[in-house]
């Protein structure tokens, strides 16, 4: 244990898995499922293994369990410095932590997804493709981007946004956003009417969250807006429903 | 009652004995010192007896001598007798010529019926006051030869010389009387000279008449000797004596001796007066021969002994000393009295009196003293009392207070255990050390108890995930559909139902401690209501949802975003519960107290109303306790209850109360929310 378990090398163009979960029985089922699609997996049972093996090569998405055996926070300390090394790099946790002070701290954190036990395999097999096909698509786009990146200023009322450098103005005045705040503020200002919190969910890229996550987050962003403009309203909630962007 | 209260009553009743304590004890000492007082003025007067039984000549007197008292104040010759007042008790009778003062009756029935006289010393005068009773008075009148044929009075005395001379006293008419020197028949003067040394004034009064008269002390002899006799006349055209009355017996010729105040007796016992005591020689006659000292008071009542202590006076008399109090004047009098012996026969009697004033005052001086002294101890006792059970009581209060404010209404710890007190050595830093200790062990209990479900769901999560995901695995090696196989569909189903079960138990785990974390703020529940059913029909296009109510101005202070996730639990409930094509009615309104019938503006009530199952009314109070579910609903999905218990939790959070009926009209479930308004 503590080591790199196993690791397989296939065609050069295929994707590489990494795997962090204690569980050997459950590891080994994702490695089934993943290496059946045609993935490289590389799996750790603990911290100090996986991130010993991301010092020498990182691979291309990590699923990550938050528990590592006595190491309860181990998972959060590992998606850290993968953020620290390569802040593109998708990250998704698999655990049975299902608090939303768990879910918002890992999604702060940079991960790309927050799933709990028990996962179903077909949607974190479809995930995995979609964000593959994000991190694709983003590279191709941010090319393109920065031969004209202010053609990517979008402007609603008092709001500037910048997608490709995800920067955001209000009144002039830079608001700081995490990559989920500002998914779901794009989301908000992209659509006139109000947006539901499905649509949102959707938005962030993320799996199982439930409505208190986005009101989380909705109830951060707001936070943000009002220490630069304290009679910000722009948010509206639409209760029972979701959210609308008011000011355009 | 409070602990202070009953401290400061008890030591109060305790408190209150110290000055009947200390009244005892004075009195004690005072009965005490009036005892030593009674000895000490005992043990002066058998000394002064004693000095005296050397001196028994002093006491040898004729028994017919006349007391001659003396006076304060000066003697205006008037004829009346208002400067002789203070004497008024010690007239006595001509009738016997002695004076008799034993018996007081005595003298008083003689001077009703006959003459009487009245001795006084003032000065180098002797003044004497004459009673005479006479229903008809006879004047002199010129036709009369003799000297004797009007009513008179005789005075005979023995002069410096030794030799006896006889002198009336007559009157022509009231006023001054004419004195004339005459022989030893009375009726003739010697000189015809008016005798002008002696002078007189004669007034009638009711029952006869008086005579107020004085001479000169000079005219007598060393042994001072003299009578006084009265002659009644009576008679129109021949005047007769009808009779006299004199000082001396009627079978003796011989003269009263005088008998003053003994100065040789004075010199006697003068060295033996305490500078506060009286002392008072009294002869066998009662009559005072010497007084020493002490105040007025004592003084007149030496004089009036026959009065005061008659009874004292008899007993001394009687041959034995007697010591007794008096009450004169609001002040005691401490009297001793003793015998003067002459060998066995008792001459005279001896009174020490003293006043206890010094001795009262003494313990009125040290009752105040005591008085002042408790009261001050009182005010003392009673302030540190009332210091101490206040900082008690502040101490117990802060110890109760703080204790209850580590717990708040669920029964979490809200702040670490910290109590007041837990260093302090007495009771209640014992006190308060067991309650932390309690608090400890309940907090760590009670940690353990919300750690419970977050294990579980960690302990049970992992099988189950491993338990799906092989079916899943399986499903897909083995490349089948999920209807195909009906045992892995159900054991998905399963695994499913799991999970919702840990999801549930951890979201009612957690519910107070997130909404602890949750933003309070005002907002317009009749909004957010008439904005949530609108949201409802899109989401729930097959259920019916009617609003009744204001769709704005209701203002409330909370956390909107709960209410919308507790009005999600209570519509999930009656979607589930509703009836087909029946509807979910939302209403908003004022609370109303229906005992009262009034309408309560502090509040609003919202209800949900459904179709459907009524709920029986025995289970309707545990509706709101978790793991309860008391009807099948037409979901899928199972029913923990949990739900309601998580509704329930944000109600209370918003200072509300969810509560559950069966409709009135029996046709469902009515669901009522009552929150504190703005």
């Amino acid at each position: 244990m503590g080591q790199k378990i196993n690791q397989t090398f296939k065609q050069p163009v295929r994707q590489v898995v990494a795997i962090v979960e204690d569980d050997i029985e459950q590891r080994s089922l994702y490695v089934t499922a993943l290496q059946a699609n045609d993935y490289d997996v590389i799996e750790f049972d603990d911290r100090q293994s996986a991130i010993d093996s991301f010092e020498e090569s990182l691979p291309d998405l990590v699923i990550l369990d938050i528990a590592l055996g006595i190491d309860v926070g181990g998972g959060f300390e590992v998606c850290r410095y993968l953020q620290q090394r390569d802040v593109s790099l998708p990250v998704i946790f698999l655990t049975s932590r299902g608090d939303e002070l768990d879910k918002i701290y890992g999604l702060q954190l940079g991960a790309w997804d927050y799933q709990t036990k028990p996962v179903s395999l077909d949607y974190l097999l479809v995930r995995i493709e979609s964000f593959f096909n994000i991190k694709q698509l983003t590279q191709v786009r941010a090319e393109l981007e920065d031969e004209a990146a202010d053609d990517r200023l979008k402007t609603v009322g008092s709001l500037s946004i910048n997608e490709s450098s995800m920067q955001c103005y209000w009144e002039q005045h830079e608001i700081v956003l995490t990559p989920t705040e500002f998914s779901i503020l794009m989301a908000l200002v992209d659509k006139d009417e109000a947006v539901s919190i499905e649509e949102l969910v959707r938005a962030t890229r993320q799996g199982l969250v439930e409505d208190n996550t986005i009101n989380t987050h909705i109830l951060h962003i707001r936070k943000k807006f009002r220490k630069v403009d304290t009679d910000f309203q722009c948010i509206k909630t639409r209760y029972g429903f979701g959210y609308q962007w008011l000011c355009r | 009652m409070k602990l202070g209260t009953r401290l400061i009553i008890f030591s109060s009743i305790f408190l209150l004995l110290l000055p009947w304590l200390a009244y005892q004890f004075v009195d004690k000492v005072e009965k005490s010192l009036l005892q030593a007082q009674e000895e000490a003025q005992s043990m002066t007067a058998s000394a002064i007896a004693m000095v005296l039984n050397g001196y028994t000549g002093l006491f040898e007197m004729d028994e017919h001598a006349l007391y001659v008292y003396p006076i304060r104040q000066s003697i205006d010759i008037d004829g009346y007798d208002e400067d002789w007042l203070e004497l008024e008790q010690r007239y006595i009778s001509l009738t016997t010529g002695h004076s008799s003062t034993a018996d007081q009756s005595s003298i008083d029935h003689q001077q009703s019926s006959g003459s009487s006289l009245l001795l006084v010393n003032k000065g180098s005068y002797l003044y004497a006051y004459i009673r005479v009773k006479d229903d008809d008075i006879v004047y002199r009148h010129p036709r009369y030869r003799y000297l004797d044929s009007s009513d008179h009075v005789r005075l005979e005395l023995l002069d410096e010389d030794g030799q006896r001379r006889r002198f009336i006293l007559l009157g022509e008419a009231q006023g001054q009387v004419s004195v004339y020197e005459v022989e030893d028949d009375w009726r003739m003067w010697k000189s015809g000279q008016h005798v002008n040394a002696i002078y007189g004034v004669w007034q009638e009064t009711g029952s006869g008449y008086d005579l107020e008269l004085r001479l000169p002390l000079s005219w007598l002899s060393e042994n001072r000797r003299l009578s006084f006799s009265v002659a009644n006349v009576y008679g129109e055209n021949e005047r007769y004596l009808e009779s006299v009355v004199s000082t001396h017996s009627p079978d003796s010729s011989a003269l009263n001796p005088l008998l003053f105040q003994s100065k040789e007796i004075s010199k006697v016992i003068k060295n033996l007066s305490g500078s506060d005591s009286s002392i008072c020689v009294i002869d066998k006659y009662r009559r005072v021969r010497a007084v020493i000292g002490g105040h007025e008071l004592d003084t007149s009542l030496c004089h009036a002994t026959d009065r005061v202590n008659a009874s004292l006076v008899s007993t001394a008399l009687a041959g034995s000393g007697q010591v007794t109090r008096l009450e004169q004047g609001g002040e005691m009098l401490i009297v001793a009295a003793h015998p003067i012996l002459d060998s066995d026969e008792v001459i005279g009697t001896v009174l020490v009196s003293k006043n206890s004033r010094q001795i009262l005052s003494q313990q009125r001086e040290t009752l105040r003293d005591i008085v002042v002294a408790t009261l001050i101890l009182f005010a003392l006792v009673f302030f540190s009392l009332l210091s101490f059970s206040s900082w008690l009581a502040f101490r117990i209060n802060r110890l109760k207070k703080q204790a209850s404010a580590l717990i708040d209404d669920s029964g979490r710890f809200t702040t670490d255990i910290e109590l007041p007190d837990s260093s302090n050595r007495d009771e209640i830093g014992e006190l308060s050390r067991s309650f932390a200790s309690l608090l400890e062990k309940l907090n760590a209990y009670t940690r353990f108890l919300e750690t419970v479900p977050r294990m579980l769901r960690h302990e049970i999560l992992n099988p189950v995930n491993t338990i799906s995901m092989s079916l899943q695995n399986e499903r897909r090696v083995n490349n089948i559909e999920t209807n195909e196989n009906k045992a892995n569909q159900v054991a998905e189903n399963a695994v499913q139902q799991l999970q919702l079960i840990v999801s549930s138990l951890t979201e009612a785990a957690n519910i107070d401690e997130v909404l602890a974390h949750d933003e309070v703020e005002d907002f317009d529940i009749a909004a957010l209501l008439a904005e949530y059913v609108s949201s409802c029909r899109l989401n729930h296009p097959d259920t019916k949802f009617i609003y009744s109510g204001d769709k704005q101005g209701v203002h409330i202070k909370g956390n909107d975003l709960r209410l919308v996730q507790l009005l999600d639990k209570l519509k999930d409930n009656a979607i589930d519960f509703a009836l087909p094509d029946s509807e979910v009615v939302f209403e908003l309104s004022q609370h109303e107290d229906h005992e009262l019938g009034q309408r309560d503006d502090s509040s609003v009530i919202i209800r949900v109303k459904n179709e459907g199952e009524l709920i029986p009314q025995a289970v309707l109070d545990n509706l709101f306790r978790g793991m309860t579910s008391h009807r099948r609903a037409k979901s899928d999905t199972p029913h923990l209850g949990i739900g309601l218990y998580v509704a329930h939790q944000i109600a209370r959070f918003h200072g509300g109360k969810l509560q559950i009926t069966n409709r009135r009209d029996k046709q469902g479930v009515e669901v009522s929310l009552v929150l504190p308004r703005i």
